[in-house]
């Protein structure tokens, strides 16, 4: 490869000069260089400075009088000029005279030097071309490799809707060979309509579009196409894409969603605390039982410590305890066999056996029978569960993580909860702060919905009104950060405007704001009472504090009138009121 | 809830301060030595958070003009003090906390600096979010807390502007002021009561800036910074930032506009970013992001990062040859928002664009 461009080169660099009485020469890199002129120590200078050189007479040029090749050198007069790419010398171009002609060359060297650029310069874009070309080749070579490993359902599509490469497992997905569908249009994969929808988009998204799974009849599947345009220069180049079946993706998306510890907001000391307890708790296999009210989060916390935990590969399973009606929670804990009961018609495992290798997460703890709690303890303490109406035992290999929004140790004493299941469970006990207890978090949690809910919904960027920030500020909020998450929502769907005023708030809240509002009036209406009655006990204690300076008999009491500038029979009228001695 | 600074936080808020500044906002190290040099190893400043804020009367403080003459000609440390006691006589009541104007570069410090002479608390909030140019881009205006009665105080003269008609004048007139004494000031303004304050002002930055400056303290990677940084921000009201490009500086050109420093330089991606070429503008602060169209602008934060150790960079230290990271951060709602855009949006720097806020990657998170 690199010997015919050489050649190609060299027959380039020929024509350049065909008009002189000169040779042509190209050397390069790695190639001829080191045999040829390994010793020549001008070459070798070139190839350090990368500055063109001349040598008319090599008896009068003081470097090749100190080669210590000039005697089997048989050039005499020569031009070098250094062929470039990325600034880095990757060849010579060296001219020298045809038979006899020595001597032109030695006058006219100022004539060749300009041709002589522009062949180093011609010689350098045809390198880097090549180079470029087998780059270019390499990633195309990497890329279709990639294509055949990876277990993704994507294509590259063209901007003119040409499959430039697409994966084995999307074709298999299409019953089709990549053979066949490389080079044709996308609406092969993919429906017209959808198509023309798809090559409008300009930025990264998702979007639902049928594909087409049987090569005869034109069938379709419903898919969730992730959409990546690739950009060059500001314009759209091609696609990237991928298409995975709704149902196959929802489920995958369940494993990928979980949240982490970063997905906890807040910097108070209450909330930071707790993630710190819960950060070192989680690498261990510790069951943790997680209390708070209901909202607090107390799913983020148990996905969050399976993600740090070394669990995180494994299947994080969850189930709400409460949500199940108790006759089937045992064979949705557990699992069943087949038989073991009307219309259990195959064998089915149970959660605790899907969460084998990871985290399974109880919710609502505290509403498990007595019964089942009697079961639980058995898994919590042994690590083996049994089927349903199945006799033999299987050992399972799960981390328990617990919740619940009520009072264990109540349930406990009223008997309602095992106590021997009660410790098993409250090995690490990690109770979650209600948002009440975190009020300086509320900016932060506000924040984080109104940007995430304004991209959802495609809503303008929205600030609060002072009133709405005093509400958010100051509400109990029972319900938590969920209950929050739902007072955004429902402002950033019903404001219209930039800012969100009382009435864009759930109707519960506004109604708070008014009933503050007069609770406000009241105060002030009873301040002003109480001022009254303040400025009426100062009086009486002006009264008082005169009458022992001036005496009790009426003329200390005229004299008391005129200090208060009121007239005797008031102070008379003031004394018998205020009840005065 | 409450919490303190002691000495030794003072480098850390200083490096957070800087970082938040975007490029402008002035050096931080005149007010982060006078610190270090007024504080003593037991004094702590209380710092009230907005559920602690009340009935007492809150004003903002700092200083405006010049950062260069600032910095030239140094202050006694006085100043502050003597602006926050000629503010509390012209308002005939005591202040009960100081909130800094613009948490961004030397403005996040100013208010600590008096905090500690006049024992007072701080307040973890601000008016800006970052730092912005002019005195009247802030959440405080927008909440139609007046900037006047403000004082301003020089080393030899002072200045009290009463009740200007809006804070544009106010602004203006404290520039006349600036520009005829020294071409800096201090100064105290923007008061009201705690309870106006805490649903007027950008709240937690503070905070933030201590979290980020301890980010940036600590010995890791760059790449470990870059993670524990994107996460601090993500846990505050800003929102995810993400980082556009990683490269080498050229080309960059500076002027002085009217007073401001405007510029623009060009980022040769390097390694993953090799096929990129960004076009960064500059007025006072970082103001766009530029790939043949802007993908990002002010009020949106712009950070030019050190590529090695993250330190950031302010608009007057960017060079060529310098490698760069160069990470935007989605700004807080309220800067976002219609009537704030007017004062901080693109057009106010002369960009001929409309504002898009940047979004950064937080929808396609569950991509990778």
């Amino acid at each position: 490869m690199l010997e015919e461009l050489l050649t190609e080169m060299k027959s380039g660099a020929a024509k350049f000069f065909q008009s002189y009485p000169v040779k042509a020469d190209v050397l390069l890199t790695g190639m001829e260089w080191k045999n040829f002129h390994q010793n020549c120590q001008i070459a070798s200078k070139i190839r350090k400075t990368g500055i063109n050189a001349l040598v008319k007479q090599k008896s009068d040029h003081s470097t090749c009088m100190s080669c210590s090749a000039k005697v089997h050198c048989a050039i005499e007069t020569a031009a070098f000029s250094p062929i470039f790419i990325k600034k880095r010398v990757a060849g010579i171009i060296l001219i020298t005279p045809i038979k006899e002609q020595s001597e032109w060359l030695q006058n006219n060297l100022d004539i060749l030097e300009l041709q002589l650029d522009l062949c180093s310069e011609w010689a350098g874009a045809k390198l880097e071309n090549h180079e470029m070309k087998k780059e270019n080749n390499q990633f195309l070579r990497e890329i279709n490799g990639m294509f055949h490993f990876i277990h993704e359902p994507i294509l590259i599509a063209g901007r003119d809707g040409t499959i430039h490469n697409i994966s084995n497992r999307l074709c298999s997905m299409l019953n089709k060979t990549q053979a066949e569908l490389i080079g044709e249009h996308m609406t092969e994969v993919i429906s017209v309509p959808d198509w023309l929808k798809m090559a409008k988009i300009a930025n990264q998204q998702e979007m639902k579009v049928s594909l087409h799974t049987s090569k005869t009849v034109r069938k379709s599947e419903p898919c969730l196409a992730r959409l990546k345009p690739i950009l060059s220069a500001g314009q759209i180049e091609s696609f990237l894409i991928q298409l995975n079946p709704i149902l196959k993706s929802m489920k995958k998306e369940d494993k990928r969603f979980l949240y982490s510890f970063h997905d906890v907001k807040g910097t108070s000391e209450a909330i930071q605390r707790v993630v710190e307890i819960a950060k070192r708790v989680a690498p261990s296999d510790s069951s943790v039982l997680l209390r708070g009210e209901s909202g607090t989060g107390k799913e983020v916390f148990a996905q969050s410590i399976h993600q740090a935990s070394n669990r995180k590969d494994g299947p994080f399973i969850a189930i709400n305890c409460a949500a199940i009606p108790e006759s089937l929670l045992e064979s949705e804990l557990f699992g069943h066999v087949k038989g073991a009961f009307t219309g259990s018609n195959a064998d089915k495992p149970g959660r605790f056996e899907m969460a084998n290798g990871g985290t399974i997460f109880l919710d609502e703890i505290g509403d498990l029978s007595l019964h089942l709690q009697a079961k639980l303890l058995r898994v919590v303490q042994e690590r083996k569960i049994e089927r349903v109406g199945d006799t033999k035992t299987t050992p399972i290999n799960v981390r328990i993580i617990t919740a619940t929004h009520r009072n264990l140790e109540e349930l406990v004493s009223e008997g309602q909860f095992r106590e021997d299941l009660y410790y098993r469970l409250n090995v690490i006990p990690i109770t979650i702060p209600p948002l009440r207890e975190r009020k300086e978090d509320i900016p932060i949690l506000v924040e984080y919905f109104l940007k995430s809910f304004s991209q959802k919904l495609f809503r303008s960027p929205k600030r609060l009104s002072k009133d709405v920030n005093e509400i958010l500020l100051h509400y109990h909020w029972a319900g938590n950060i969920r209950e929050l998450q739902n007072v955004v929502h429902h402002f950033m769907q019903l404001e219209i405007g930039d800012l969100v005023t009382i009435k864009s708030l759930p109707v519960y809240l506004s109604d708070l704001y008014k009933s503050q509002v007069n609770k406000k009036a009241l105060q002030q209406i009873q301040a002003v009472t109480s001022g009254r009655r303040k400025k009426h006990s100062d009086e009486k204690e002006q009264i008082l504090k005169l009458l022992d300076q001036f005496g009790r008999d009426t003329t200390g009491k005229k004299k008391v009138a005129e200090q208060l500038n009121i007239s005797l029979p008031t102070l008379y009228r003031r004394i018998s009121k205020m009840k005065i001695k | 809830m409450s919490w303190q600074i002691r000495k030794n936080d003072i480098p850390i808020l200083a490096l957070g301060a800087k970082l938040l500044s975007c490029g402008g906002g002035g050096d931080t190290k005149t007010a982060e030595s006078l610190l270090m040099s007024i504080m003593r190893e037991d004094d702590v400043i209380a710092v009230k958070s907005i559920t602690d804020l009340g009935d007492e009367w809150v004003a903002a403080a700092g200083i405006m003009g010049s950062i260069v003459l600032f910095n030239e000609d140094i202050p006694s440390g006085r100043e502050g003090i003597r602006a926050l006691r000629l503010y509390e006589s012209v308002i005939s009541k005591n202040v009960g906390a100081l909130i800094s104007i613009e948490m961004g570069g030397v403005n996040s410090l100013i208010p600590l600096v008096i905090a500690i002479q006049a024992n007072l608390p701080v307040i973890d909030g601000d008016g800006m979010g970052r730092a912005f140019p002019e005195l009247f881009m802030t959440a405080f205006h927008l909440s139609e807390i007046p900037l006047s009665p403000m004082v301003l105080q020089t080393h030899d003269t002072n200045r009290v502007i009463y009740d200007a008609e809006n804070a544009h004048y106010t602004a203006e007139m404290a520039k006349v002021f600036t520009v005829k004494n020294r071409g800096h000031a201090h100064l105290v303004g923007y008061g009201a009561k705690g309870q106006k304050m805490k649903t007027s002002m950008i709240p937690g930055t503070l905070n933030l800036i201590f979290r980020l400056g301890n980010v940036l303290k600590s010995e890791t990677s760059a790449g470990v910074k870059m993670d524990h940084m994107i996460h601090v921000f993500e846990n505050s009201i800003y929102g995810k930032p993400q980082q556009i490009i990683s490269g080498v500086v050229t080309e960059v050109r500076r002027w002085f506009e009217k007073g401001s420093l405007v510029g623009k330089f060009i980022v040769e991606g390097r390694s993953a970013f090799s096929d990129q070429r960004i076009e960064i503008e500059f007025k006072n602060e970082f103001i766009s992001i530029k790939n043949g169209q802007y993908i990002c602008t002010a009020p949106d934060l712009i950070l030019v990062l050190n590529e090695e150790n993250l330190i950031p960079y302010n608009v007057s230290e960017v060079q060529s040859g310098l490698f760069i990271t160069i990470v935007a951060v989605p700004a807080p709602n309220i800067l976002r928002t219609k009537d704030m855009l007017e004062l901080v949006g693109p057009n106010s720097y002369g960009l001929a664009c409309s504002y898009k806020p940047f979004q950064g990657d937080s929808g396609y998170e569950t991509w990778n």
